[in-house]
């Protein structure tokens, strides 16, 4: 009975907010009261519906518990009907949540959350609390079996060590160390935050500026440089500044964000304490690192600096930090940490390229547009003599097309029988590592106008998010085979 | 090796089985060609609609004539392009459920095929909208941990088949949990 009240508020509250629009027609418009009776009518109507359509989705959300079967059961829907089954080791948490309106009434919101993203979470909206507690009393009690057997199996091995908590290894970021990482950053994110700056800024002082006399004085000011040589100069001073301009910024960033950075690597946990502004503070368990990526680039390398990048399957008290930055390690300790957080060592494997279709392609989409629109500006506009405009479109050209060869160049995956490694770069390069017993699940997409060429696709699933690798051959489906059967023969648990 | 590393590494290349079953060499199954039927009914239902809406606006006398005779034809001339794009979509929606995964495929202009071990599996829910009811259709919902796109949404299937998908995938899990 409370069901159906809640149900019916909540419903009401819905369609209500559909029907703001309705509300200020009545309130602000110039209504006669012949129209009031109607729309209150209406309304009534309206709520009496509403109240049907509670009664009977109530009466259709069914739950019980399978034991055979170990299954939660949930059947719900009016018009529509869905059967939801989870079985009890697919249950993450059982949880309550209450608003006000469930407060007042009494009553209980079970959650039943499984891996996955929020939508994919079960909601009982309204439980009295001896049955709420009951359902929760049952589900957590099959969950704490489990995980007690997990635990148990855990602390067999780990206790003698436990113990003496001895540290193996320790990375921590100096000054030094952040100097240099700030330095050798991408400069283009510090551009972009400059950017972000100046823009806000101008929007806020806008109208200032719209009446400063400033801006005349600016304006003549460059009209006072007669040569191009002159305006050629202010244009690399100005580059300059705003290159070094970018260069602290991103050093300042790095401070804020890795100050006092220190990795600790005992027997069984990889803990991990950052920040200035906001000090995290967080123990990466191998099980829960879904994606790791490797990240550095020339200048990096030469200073032996490498940044490890987690991708941790997201869960309700992290869901922010879903992604761990690590930078400023040495090579040995980059692969001493992913040593620990996998459970195999790499090896190498068979390489694969995107057609070559995909230079092509990206080649096309760099040149032709740009070209095309300058083109036709400078058609229209007449400002540049036509041999200087082609020259510097075949000079533009010359340089997308060295820039895009080398991308290509770069790219690859690389499938070994415990990893999946893609690699990509030209000046920042990454390394994206997959162990291949945590993969969800596999896409392989054609375009009907890549059938006769035979090239796929492939989107590789995680928990923590997909990865892609573009066109390769249809002969690539071996591996997508070899692949199933690696996750299907796995019983390690992936979470 | 990719130029990331500092110093080269031994080889120990992996050679994938040439014996595994591939995938594209099993038959799909098809979905119910009341699929087409169930979406063509939406379609008409709301062309009704839509013929009286304009019946209304031609009472009115809201808009000109030819103006309600050209909307009518924009929306004729959209639902013949959703019925064709619906008609392919229909044929080509396909599934295979093995030993080990469940395999679906679908696409009218990018064929999309998406392959989940059913040890990957989070849980399977059976949806049935009011037209699914009155074209006796069913729909399974297969979830993994991972994004949007790797779940699996199979239309159009017959109440038996959906169970027993639902059923084989259920007890496939259940099996798993006893092998560990």
């Amino acid at each position: 009975m409370v069901g159906i009240v809640l149900i019916f508020l909540s419903a009401l509250y819905k369609s209500l907010k559909g029907l703001w629009a309705i509300a200020i027609y009545v309130f602000l418009g110039k209504t006669s009261s012949f129209n009031y009776t109607y729309i209150s009518l209406g309304l009534i109507a309206f709520a009496i519906l509403i109240l049907i359509f509670s009664i009977l989705s109530y009466r259709k959300f069914l739950f019980h518990i399978n034991y055979e079967a170990d299954e939660f059961i949930l059947n719900k829907g009016v018009f529509s009907s869905e059967n939801i089954a989870i079985s009890f080791d697919k249950i993450q948490q059982v949880y309550f949540k209450r608003s006000i309106i469930q407060r007042i009434i009494g009553v209980y919101n079970v959650v039943i959350q499984s891996a996955g993203s929020s939508e994919k979470e079960i909601e009982i909206k309204a439980l009295s609390e001896e049955k709420a507690m009951l359902l929760q009393q049952k589900l957590n009690s099959f969950i704490e079996e489990e995980s007690k057997a997990e635990e148990e199996e855990l602390s067999t091995e780990s206790f003698p060590e436990e113990k003496k908590k001895t540290v193996y290894w320790e990375h921590r970021l100096t000054f030094t160390d952040l100097l240099k990482l700030g330095v050798t950053s991408n400069y283009f994110r510090g551009f972009g935050l400059i950017l972000i700056f100046f823009s806000s800024l101008y929007n806020q002082f806008a109208d200032l500026f719209t009446e400063n006399e400033y801006a005349d004085e600016a304006a003549n000011y460059l009209n006072t440089f007669q040569s191009v040589g002159e305006i050629l100069m202010v244009l690399t001073f100005m580059f300059i500044t705003v290159f070094l301009v970018g260069i602290v910024v991103s050093i300042i960033e790095t401070f804020l964000k890795y100050f006092e950075l220190k990795l600790t690597q005992s027997k069984d946990s990889l803990e991990l304490e950052m920040g200035l502004k906001t000090n995290t503070k967080v123990s990466l368990h191998p099980n829960r690192v879904q994606i790791l990526r490797l990240i550095t680039n020339p200048i990096q390398r030469k200073l032996n600096m490498y940044q490890l990048q987690l991708s941790l399957t997201s869960s309700t008290e992290t869901q922010k930090k879903n992604r761990i930055n690590i930078p400023g390690l040495s090579w040995d300790k980059a692969t001493k940490a992913s040593r620990f957080l996998h459970h195999h060592e790499r090896e190498e494997g068979e390489v694969y390229k995107p057609h070559k279709l995909w230079f092509y392609r990206r080649l096309f989409w760099g040149i032709v547009p740009v070209l095309a629109a300058a083109l036709g500006l400078n058609y229209i506009f007449e400002t540049l003599p036509n041999p200087v405009v082609l020259g510097l479109a075949l000079v533009y050209a010359i340089c997308i097309f060295l820039y895009q060869h080398k991308v290509y160049q770069k790219i690859n995956l690389e499938i070994s029988e415990e990893f999946l490694v893609k690699s990509t770069g030209l000046w920042s390069k990454m390394q994206v590592i997959i162990e291949t017993f945590k993969l969800q699940s596999i896409s392989v997409s054609q375009p009907i106008w890549l059938r006769r060429r035979k090239l796929v696709n492939i989107t590789f699933h995680t928990a923590s998010g997909d990865v892609r690798f573009p066109l390769v051959n249809e002969a690539f489906v071996t591996q997508v085979n070899y692949l199933l059967y690696k996750i299907e023969t796995s019983t390690k648990a992936w979470m | 090796m990719a130029a990331i590393e500092p110093e080269a590494t031994f080889t120990n290349k992996a050679i994938p089985s040439k014996e595994l079953p591939d995938y594209r060499l099993e038959s799909l199954e098809r979905v119910s060609k009341r699929l087409l039927s169930k979406i063509l009914a939406g379609l008409g239902v709301f062309l009704i609609v839509m013929i009286i809406v304009a019946a209304i606006l031609y009472t009115r006398d809201l808009f000109a004539v030819r103006y309600i005779i050209f909307g009518l034809l924009g929306v004729l001339f959209l639902m013949g392009l959703i019925s064709t794009y619906h008609y392919f979509a229909q044929k080509n929606y396909g599934f295979v459920v093995r030993e080990k995964d469940i395999l679906f495929q679908k696409g009218v202009l990018v064929m999309r095929t998406t392959i989940i071990p059913f040890n990957r599996v989070q849980h399977v829910s059976t949806t049935q909208s009011l037209f699914d009811k009155y074209f006796k259709l069913k729909n399974v919902k297969i979830f993994t941990a991972g994004g949007q796109g790797s779940d699996i949404k199979i239309p159009g299937l017959t109440p038996e088949k959906a169970l027993h998908i639902k059923e084989w995938i259920a007890h496939k899990i259940v099996e798993e949990e006893v092998d560990e």
